[in-house]
């Protein structure tokens, strides 16, 4: 499979895409929180996979994983850009109340099964620290800081909640 | 090291969660191939973090799908010719580096070849040339061992005290004409040294004459050489009064033609 990728098969990347592309575009859309913006990083992203498929190897992690940390770090990055800030400032002024909402959407969007039984699960403060990092792009800096947690404790705190959340995937 | 403190750290979540720093993210790719137990546990959380992020799956605009096609075409479009020749290059000859670097080796011997080649040429061109300045100078050497053979005899006929001069002046024919006799009166012999004679026509020889007793006595043919100055030994006389030469038909005449005569001298008594 890997090296039928290295040889940039089309068939093996369209099963991947297919077989991917939603979770990706959910991580996505969770990070930018607009269906539009995450259309476009989706594409972007895969275009990258694309082109960088010689550079994954067995020994960082799943393919899975790899394609979900360039998807990630793509869509932190664009949250950060100024394009991305002067869109978000807009709609915050235009329509403070519609924003308001959306982001009530993404929060209830959850209408997922598996995803509300996991949260319900997982202690607030876990997923809390679990989303900020992941889907915000908090350092262990910033997750010190806005969480009000001892910088030397941060590490082992995501490690708690990882291990919670270990347990009710399971 | 100790794995299960390293792993209770919580840096492998921190690692899954991509917020470590470089340095960190070395250190844990290095123990993952080192520790079998880092590495499952990594895994695990990895795992874990996978699954979660399924939990948001959401279905993209179907368009982007084709979007990411259709941009990866473009991208291959790019790429296309490069890859095109390579693999006909690979494909038609297994052995075509062999055999290109066969024929450049071929090429790089046979021009080594040809410089070499004409390198001995020059060089054998070369001694032909010196040989040919040698035998020269030898011959040099030989005909000047000859000329001063001659000279060192004219020398001898010249250094006998025996010997008389005689001046031979242009008449008024040919004034500037001039030549010498030396004559042994002793032995009888005579000497001729053309100073200065105009070469005669072809079929035509000057003849030297001796004035015996008021009448002109056949002396002796003399044959030209251009740059000639060495003494030609003429017919021996016992006694003369005047040496003269006239130019005559080739071989001589029984006497001379005195309309034709170049220069005459007295012998001074």
């Amino acid at each position: 499979m890997v090296a039928a990728l290295k040889a940039k098969e089309r068939l093996a990347f369209n099963y991947l895409y297919d077989n991917y592309c939603k979770a990706l575009f959910g991580v996505i859309d969770r990070i930018v929180q607009s269906d539009e913006i995450a259309n476009d990083v989706l594409q972007e992203a895969f275009v990258k996979i694309w082109k960088n498929i010689d550079s994954y190897t067995r020994e960082k992690g799943s393919i899975y994983t790899w394609m979900l940390n360039v998807c990630r770090n793509m869509a932190i990055d664009t949250t950060r850009s100024k394009q991305y800030k002067k869109e978000t400032q807009n709609q915050n002024i235009d329509d403070y109340v519609n924003v308001i909402n959306r982001n009530e959407q993404v929060q209830t969007k959850v209408d997922h099964i598996g995803l509300k039984e996991v949260i319900a699960k997982l202690k607030p403060e876990h997923q809390l620290l679990i989303d900020k990092i992941y889907f915000e792009g908090y350092t262990h800096e910033d997750a010190s800081k806005e969480l009000d947690i001892p910088l030397g404790t941060v590490k082992t705190r995501i490690r708690a909640a990882i291990i919670q959340l270990r347990s009710v995937i399971k | 090291m100790d794995s299960k403190a390293y792993i209770e750290s919580g840096i492998l979540e921190s690692y899954a969660l991509g917020i470590c720093t470089e340095e960190e993210q070395n250190e844990v790719e290095k123990l993952c191939a080192q520790y079998p137990e880092i590495k499952t546990e990594l895994e695990q959380v990895q795992q874990a973090i996978n699954e979660y992020s399924t939990l948001y799956s959401k279905t993209p605009q179907p368009i982007i799908k084709q979007n990411i096609f259709d941009e990866i075409d473009q991208l291959e479009q790019k790429n296309k010719p490069k890859t095109e020749t390579k693999i006909i290059a690979l494909n038609t000859n297994p052995y075509k580096f062999t055999i290109a670097a066969s024929l450049t080796l071929f090429a790089l011997s046979l021009i080594g070849n040809i410089i070499i080649y004409n390198k001995y040429k020059s060089a054998n061109d070369e001694v032909i040339a010196l040989n040919q300045e040698k035998n020269q100078l030898a011959d040099n050497f030989k005909t000047n061992q000859v000329k001063l053979e001659i000279m060192n005899k004219d020398m001898a006929v010249l250094a006998n005290p025996m010997v008389q001069k005689v001046m031979m002046k242009g008449v008024a024919k040919s004034p500037e004409s001039m030549a010498m006799i030396y004559w042994n009166t002793q032995s009888k012999e005579v000497f001729i040294e053309i100073k200065k004679l105009p070469m005669p026509d072809a079929g035509r020889q000057y003849q030297l004459w001796a004035i015996v007793d008021g009448k002109p006595v056949d002396a002796g043919m003399i044959t030209m050489t251009e740059g000639d100055s060495s003494l030609h030994k003429m017919k021996d006389f016992n006694t003369a009064q005047a040496f003269a030469i006239t130019l005559e038909k080739e071989g001589g005449s029984a006497s001379p033609t005195l309309a034709e005569m170049y220069v005459m001298g007295a012998v001074s008594l």
